[in-house]
């Protein structure tokens, strides 16, 4: 199973990042940024990557400036 | 009713009177640009006798409403010549409503030789006192002399030397709720420097033994539509890098997509962001003891404010801010953030904007004062303002004059004012915002970072500017900008808070022509102080000058800027 922003996500072996947010039915773009098991990462690097199973996913969107 | 504090610094009196009927439904930002417009002359020398400093609060100040208790300082500024508000976070605000004041108006020159000190206690009585004894100390020890004297709960508005000697990048420091560290800023513009040549060194305000109670049209109204209001903005922040990290999160936006400033805006990506972001500083924090998601004022449900410590575990600084990060790390070449840590609170110490410091070293580093990258040669240049060495006061008056000084070709300033941590050309928006801003290049005015908007086109860059600028002037009327942004699914409720509170049947109408109010009265203003349009442009290196990270120029025309106004 996987976690995104709490909601369960039936795990499937070389899940993509983006084929996990879409099983979420979360939307994603450069503004966005991810906490990964805690460790922040930037979408659009990640996009393409597989998740692992257990994996703990917080969309954060950012929305202006510091 | 909401008093006025009439501060004659001349005759050194203090007055409490009603506030003018003609402000009771303004605040914040609208509040100082009427203010402004009606008794402050805008040709007049921001240093002297006729200009005036005013502290105000927002439209929803005394209430529940989240973050309705951020404070804006406003006057002529010395450093861009024209209108300027600066609003802080802070625990002043909060007290000063619950004293029933909502604005203080600082007039007039001193004629004896040291500064003095505002202390409002707890029965309302407003008095000031000779502070000479705290002449030339910085922020942290008078916060400290402070609360020893009038108590740790006592929240302090204050200036360091900076303010003192003028310095035209001052700032103005607000003690934190909960910890006291005077590490809120109001810090562009250099309004610290008129507050110091009011001969203001500090004001205290105690908790008052009888809490202000404010008046509302229908109370009950009020109160459902601000608890709906507050729990949606307590969920979105749920979701807010600024909420979960802070704003340094935003290194991992800008730094990816070409929009940090690197090597004084030379348009440069830098590889070792990350060596200033995110994960370094939560890894720092924790393994240190130090904190996120903490709250600058009571209420406050985004609470992105951090306390940083340093690798003994001894408290650095806090309020440590993206902007600070980025234009002193990546747009100085400096990719260590413990050393970026003691440059803010240096900074924040003898009160200068971090942003026109930091601005100032990478123009220095540009003309080959010091090496890019060197820590030890910045912090020692950074000292000279404390010193007030020849160099180190052209350093207080801020990046353009250091590029003057230097003979540097690339000045990123507008209206005098250095920018913000966001690359123009690489988010266009942002670019004609800090142009046609009447704050001068300012990322609070109407950021509009986000490639949406870029790849739409030049029209819709202008129209988010725009529109961001109209947005930006409702809320810092009313609210912290971070909190604005989560309100955006319920805005018309906004205009009913506004109803239930004033009176009448408005809506949302009554603060979008507020917000527009205020804008036209700002660039009215500077028309009135000499200000053209040839002042609402970007340096010529943003035009001519490709980004090497994307190949893009600020291709925003004159026409496009000149007419970006006309409503």
């Amino acid at each position: 199973m996987i976690y995104v922003n709490e909601k369960e996500i039936p795990y499937t072996p070389n899940m993509t990042l983006v084929q996990v947010l879409s099983a979420a039915g979360e939307e994603a773009d450069e503004m966005t940024l991810l906490l990964l098991n805690g460790k922040v990462m930037n979408f659009m690097h990640h996009a393409f990557e597989p998740i692992e199973d257990g994996a703990k996913i917080k969309l954060l969107h950012i929305v202006s400036g510091g | 009713m909401w008093s006025k504090l009439i501060v004659d610094m001349n005759t050194l009196s203090v007055s409490r009177e009603p506030l003018d009927e003609d402000f009771r439904e303004l605040g914040g930002k609208g509040l100082i640009a009427q203010y402004m417009i009606k008794n402050v002359p805008p040709q007049c020398d921001p240093l002297g006798e006729q200009n005036q400093l005013i502290f105000c609060l927002g439209i929803f100040a005394g209430t529940s409403f989240t973050t309705a208790h951020r404070l804006s300082v406003g006057g002529k500024s010395p450093l861009t010549g024209g209108i300027k508000e600066s609003n802080v976070g802070g625990y002043a605000g909060t007290l000063l409503a619950e004293q029933g004041i909502k604005m203080i108006i600082l007039r007039g020159l001193p004629e004896k030789e040291g500064p003095s000190l505002l202390h409002i206690d707890s029965s309302g009585k407003a008095e000031l006192l000779d502070a000479a004894e705290y002449k030339g100390m910085g922020n942290y020890d008078l916060r400290e002399k402070l609360a020893g004297r009038f108590g740790e709960k006592v929240a302090t508005i204050t200036i360091g030397s900076a303010g003192e000697m003028g310095y035209r990048s001052a700032s103005i420091h607000v003690s934190e709720f909960g910890a006291g560290h005077p590490s809120r800023a109001a810090a562009r513009g250099g309004l610290g420097a008129v507050m110091g040549s009011k001969g203001l060194k500090a004001i205290v305000v105690e908790k008052p033994t009888v809490r202000f109670k404010v008046e509302y049209a229908d109370e009950g109204k009020f109160r459902e539509t601000c608890t709906l209001v507050n729990k949606v903005i307590a969920q979105g922040a749920q979701n807010d890098p600024f909420h979960n990290i802070g704003t340094i999160s935003t290194i991992e936006v800008t730094g990816a997509n070409g929009i940090l400033p690197v090597d004084n805006f030379s348009g440069k990506l830098f590889p070792a962001y990350q060596e200033v972001g995110a994960n370094k500083f939560l890894t720092n924090l924790a393994t240190r003891g130090g904190k996120n998601k903490l709250a600058c004022q009571p209420g406050c449900v985004v609470q992105c404010s951090n306390c940083y410590n340093d690798a003994n575990g001894e408290y650095l600084t806090s309020g440590f801010e993206y902007e600070t990060i980025a234009l002193f790390g990546p747009n100085c070449h400096i990719s260590d953030l413990d050393s970026i840590a003691r440059m803010d609170r240096f900074c924040d110490d003898i009160g200068v904007d971090t942003i026109e410091a930091a601005n100032a070293i990478a123009v220095a580093m540009e003309a080959g004062k010091l090496p890019w990258g060197d820590v030890d040669a910045t912090l020692a240049l950074l000292s000279e303002m404390k010193e007030a060495t020849e160099f180190g006061r052209i350093l207080g008056d801020g990046c353009e004059a250091v590029g003057k000084h230097l003979g540097c070709k690339r000045i990123p300033v507008v209206k005098h004012q250095a920018m913000a941590g966001y690359e123009p050309r690489n988010t266009k928006g942002t670019g004609i915002t800090y142009a046609t801003s009447p704050m001068g290049a300012d990322h609070t005015a109407g950021l509009t970072m986000g490639r949406a908007f870029d790849d739409a086109g030049r029209a819709a860059q202008a129209y988010a500017s725009n529109k961001l600028q109209v947005a930006m002037c409702i809320a810092d009327s009313m609210m912290c900008i971070f909190a604005f942004a989560h309100v955006v699914p319920v805005m018309p409720k906004l205009g009913e808070m506004m109803d239930a509170m004033y009176g009448g049947n408005y809506g949302f109408p009554r603060l979008a022509a507020m917000g527009v109010k205020t804008l036209l009265t700002e660039r009215g203003y500077n028309k009135m102080a000499g200000m053209t349009d040839a002042d609402d442009r970007l340096p010529e290196f943003f035009y001519k000058e490709r980004s090497v990270a994307t190949g893009s120029v600020f291709d925003i025309n004159d026409y496009e800027l000149e007419v970006l106004f006309d409503f």
